[in-house]
Formats: C-alpha cells, sequence, structure tokens
C-alpha cells in the first residue's frame, strides 16, 4: 500500500486497519461485493486466466448485472444513490447503449 | 416409503397441485423473469409462453424475484434496491410493499430476500446506513421479518443481525429455518435469527488445508425444482498446506470448480469439487432425477458428471446467461438473466429448445429467474 495514498475517509480506515495490524479483516473481491467503493477489480479488460476468452459475450450482457450493483464503480455511475436515472432510456444493453447518459460531478463535488 | 406413505405423499401433492392450479388444468412448470425497468412476466414453460406481464410500481429494476408457495404472488427487491413489492400475477396488483430505508437509515437488499414456506412471513436482508450530517454511520447487516399480509406500508415484525455479505438465503422444507449464504453458508433459525450452523466457503482454510482462497458467486437462488441450495466455487489446490500457506499460486496443482450445497429438505450440508476449473460458471443446478448429473451456466452451458467429477458435454450459449435451473421433471434447463431472454435446453443433450423472448426488450440484469407451479 506504500505507493497508494488514501484519499477519502473509507481509504484512510484501510490504511489504518494495516497499521494495526488488521489487514486480514479487509478482503477484497472475494464472493459477493457490492456497494459502489471498494472493489479492486480490473473491470471488463481481463478475465481471471489473464485473457478475455471467459468475459461476458458479449459485454453488453453482463452492463447492467455488474453496473445495478455498483460492481465497477471507476466505470459506471452508480444508479443505486447517485445517478437513479444514468441509464432510464436504455433498458436494453444491447439496443439502446448509445443512450446512455455521461454524468458529470455537480455543484460543491466540482470545487 | 412405503405404498401407504407414497399415496399419502401423492394425495397430499395432488392437493397442493390441485389448489395452485386453476380449475380443469395440471400444474405444470412456469418461470417467474423480470426485465428492466420494472416488469415481471410469468412464462408458461411448456408452450415457451409470456402469458401475463406486470408493471411493478417504481423506477426498477427488479433484483430477487422470491415466489410464494402457491405461485400466484411474484415478491420482488426493486426500485435501487432500496423496496420489496409483492406483485399478484393474476391481476398485477401490488399486494404488498415495504420500504427498506426509515427516517435517515438508508437500507438496501443486496440480493438475499425470500418467503416462508407458508407464504407468511417475507425475510429481507438489510444493509444499513445512518445518515448522519457530518458523516455516514454503518449499521450490522440485519434480516427484517414483514407480515406478508401487511399490505403496502408494511414495517418489520421483528430484526436480528447477521454477518456482513450475505447475498442469496431460502427456506428450509421444515419451515423453522432459513439457509442462506455469502461468504460463509448459514443455516438460520427463522423465528429467533440464531445462527446455528456455519458452513465455511470463504474461510475454509483450516478445514480445508490444501485449497487455497475460493471465489465465487452466491446470487441466483435457484433451488425450488431440487430443493438443493446450491453456491458455486473455484478454488487453486496445492500438494501440501505448507505450499498452501506459502501463497504461491504458481504453485498451485490445480484449479477446481465445486459447490457448497445445502438439501433443504435434510437440512445436511455438503461440499465437494465437481471438476477441473476450465470455464466461469455464474449458477449450478443438480438433476432433480439423477443426483449424480449437475449442470453449470455463464458463457456455456455444461454437464457435469459428479463421481467422475469430468464435464460430459459443454455447448456455447447465444450469449452469456448467469442463471441455470431444470424443470421440474429434470428434462430441461432454463438459463436466464443478463439480457431479455429465456433460453430452454435440453437437460439430456444440452440441445437448444427454444428461446423466450420477454416482451419489450429490457434487460434481466443479475435479476433471478424462478420457477414455480401452476
Amino acid at each position: 500500500m506504500k505507493h497508494l495514498k488514501s484519499i477519502n475517509r473509507k481509504a484512510a480506515l484501510l490504511d489504518k486497519a494495516l497499521d494495526a495490524g488488521r489487514a486480514d479483516e479487509v478482503v477484497a473481491m472475494q464472493n459477493v461485493v457490492a456497494g459502489c467503493a471498494s472493489t479492486f477489480d480490473p473491470g471488463w479488460e481481463v478475465d481471471p486466466f489473464g485473457g478475455v476468452a471467459g468475459l461476458c459475450q458479449p459485454m453488453e450482457a453482463d452492463l447492467y448485472g455488474c453496473s445495478d450493483p455498483c460492481w465497477w464503480p471507476a466505470q459506471v455511475p452508480d444508479t443505486m444513490n447517485t445517478y437513479p436515472d444514468w441509464n432510464a432510456k436504455a433498458p436494453s444493453a444491447p439496443r439502446d447503449w448509445r443512450l446512455l447518459e455521461s454524468v458529470f460531478p455537480e455543484g460543491e463535488d466540482t470545487v | 416409503m412405503s405404498s401407504m406413505q407414497s399415496r399419502i405423499l401423492a394425495s397430499a401433492l395432488g392437493l397442493a397441485l390441485a389448489a395452485a392450479a386453476p380449475a380443469g388444468a395440471r400444474a405444470a412448470d412456469h418461470i417467474i423473469a423480470v426485465s428492466k425497468p420494472n416488469n415481471v412476466f410469468l412464462i408458461d414453460a411448456a408452450a415457451r409462453k409470456v402469458v401475463k406481464e406486470c408493471k411493478i410500481p417504481g423506477r426498477g429494476s427488479p433484483l430477487t424475484v422470491s415466489p410464494s408457495p402457491d405461485g400466484r404472488i411474484a415478491y420482488l427487491v426493486t426500485n435501487g434496491w432500496g423496496e420489496v413489492s409483492g406483485i399478484n400475477l393474476d391481476n398485477c396488483e401490488e399486494v404488498f410493499h415495504a420500504d427498506m430505508s426509515e427516517g435517515n437509515i438508508r437500507g438496501k437488499t443486496i440480493g438475499a430476500m425470500t418467503v416462508s414456506r407458508d407464504g407468511k412471513e417475507l425475510f429481507a436482508l438489510q444493509s444499513r446506513v445512518e445518515l448522519l450530517t457530518d458523516r455516514y454511520n454503518i449499521l450490522p447487516h440485519r434480516i427484517a421479518v414483514y407480515d406478508t399480509a401487511a399490505g403496502k406500508d408494511a414495517k418489520p415484525i421483528r430484526t436480528f443481525d447477521v454477518p456482513r455479505g450475505l447475498s442469496i438465503m431460502v427456506p428450509a422444507v421444515d419451515g423453522k429455518h432459513l439457509w442462506a449464504a455469502g461468504h460463509d453458508m448459514y443455516k438460520i433459525e427463522a423465528a429467533t435469527g440464531t445462527i446455528v450452523e456455519t458452513h465455511p466457503i470463504l474461510y475454509w482454510q483450516d478445514q480445508r488445508p490444501t485449497y487455497g482462497l475460493p471465489d465465487g458467486l452466491a446470487f441466483w437462488p435457484l433451488s425450488e425444482t431440487t430443493e438443493k441450495f446450491i453456491v458455486p466455487y473455484v478454488a487453486p489446490k496445492f500438494a501440501s498446506k505448507e505450499d498452501r500457506d506459502a501463497g504461491d499460486l504458481a504453485k498451485a496443482t490445480e484449479w477446481v470448480l465445486g459447490v457448497s450445497m445445502a438439501d433443504l429438505k435434510t437440512n445436511e450440508w455438503v461440499q465437494t469439487d465437481v471438476a477441473p476449473f476450465e470455464v466461469i460458471i455464474f449458477s449450478m443446478a443438480l438433476s432433480p432425477t439423477d443426483p449424480n448429473i449437475m449442470y453449470g451456466a455463464y458463457t456455456t452451458l455444461n454437464k457435469y458428471d459428479l463421481a467422475q467429477k469430468k464435464v460430459l458435454k459443454q455447448v456455447e450459449l447465444d450469449h452469456t446467461y448467469y442463471a441455470v435451473i431444470t424443470s421440474t421433471d429434470g428434462k430441461e434447463l432454463y438459463v436466464g438473466s443478463t439480457n431479455d431472454d429465456i433460453a430452454v435446453y435440453s437437460a439430456e443433450t444440452l440441445d437448444k429448445l427454444a428461446n423466450i423472448k420477454l416482451p419489450g426488450g429490457g434487460d434481466q440484469g443479475a435479476a433471478t429467474i424462478r420457477v414455480v407451479q401452476r
């Protein structure tokens, strides 16, 4: 973790857990992880074998199965809480993906 | 089983089926499926036809589906995973509704939700956060229990704290216990919330000294046609505990696909390897007619021989599907989730038999399918 700097309170708590020798309590991406934070996973780029054959086919079959549980927070908006309408115009990912909204930080988040 | 017992059981089953099926009709497999943004469908499996389509109140999207015992009501986690709605599939009326949030406490049901065997109670996992002015206060995960007759403003009639990470839950046949899974598998007393058994998956290092950390998904509660509650895993195996503890995955002698499985009739639990890990599997189903045969789905559909621990057959699916369940008679496989169709395959040959398109074309996402008799 020496090359990573915590930038929010939750990340700082992870740092503290390491310092206190409680690192084993932090388990990333084992069994179901859902919830828009602390998901250390490579996303859709690579499968467990280091290739791409094990990824969902096509990628659109996997979009909502992953984005609904906030599985890939860095790549798609959080529809559970913050951007509930991100995909409101796109109930079918294969058919409607061009209608997915782009989202940007607003208000004090942009300061 | 004696012939007398058989007749009593057959008679009881006949009565149960008669209660669920319309007059003059024999009970048959129906699939309950959901799609974005807020649709729930009833499908006649044999006719390969959507026979009812209902709208779920709110923005969606539906996730977990738990049918009432008679197959008439679909209870659904929906609306940003923040509410549970019960929809009467005969007339599309909402007959139950519960908000997982209350006051400044935001609650989300991330997966685990089920209805009791008698249909009278609903159990919903709640991941809760207290929204304070200066911080979020993370509260313990709990299961909230609702009276299914409480109508559209249902409040919990009791709650009990549970370990974090539970993602699926089903009731045991005895009516007294729940089986839940996430990091580990738990047998829970439904009345008190007491965890009476914990069976390790993620924390199996002592029970399985030559196995490395497993990975897997516990997300599709597909147990109704076999009464087997199955959670797949993938794990590296090592020559010795010392090699395992050294943590070098390059020293793994093999990678295996396996299952942790609770028998909902007997409450017995087993954990066993199924086959070498060659393709990713998201959900698995045991054959209701041959306990040596298991199926798994993701981007391929696979048939396994448990005794020989090998893949008997593998076919490419048209696209990735997350969920697989057998028909009640064990002759067909229904695969669903992800996009806008349910595919039907022969359980014997894995030949594709049908695609059932969901009207509107919305994706199912991570939502499960369920099979009911009506």
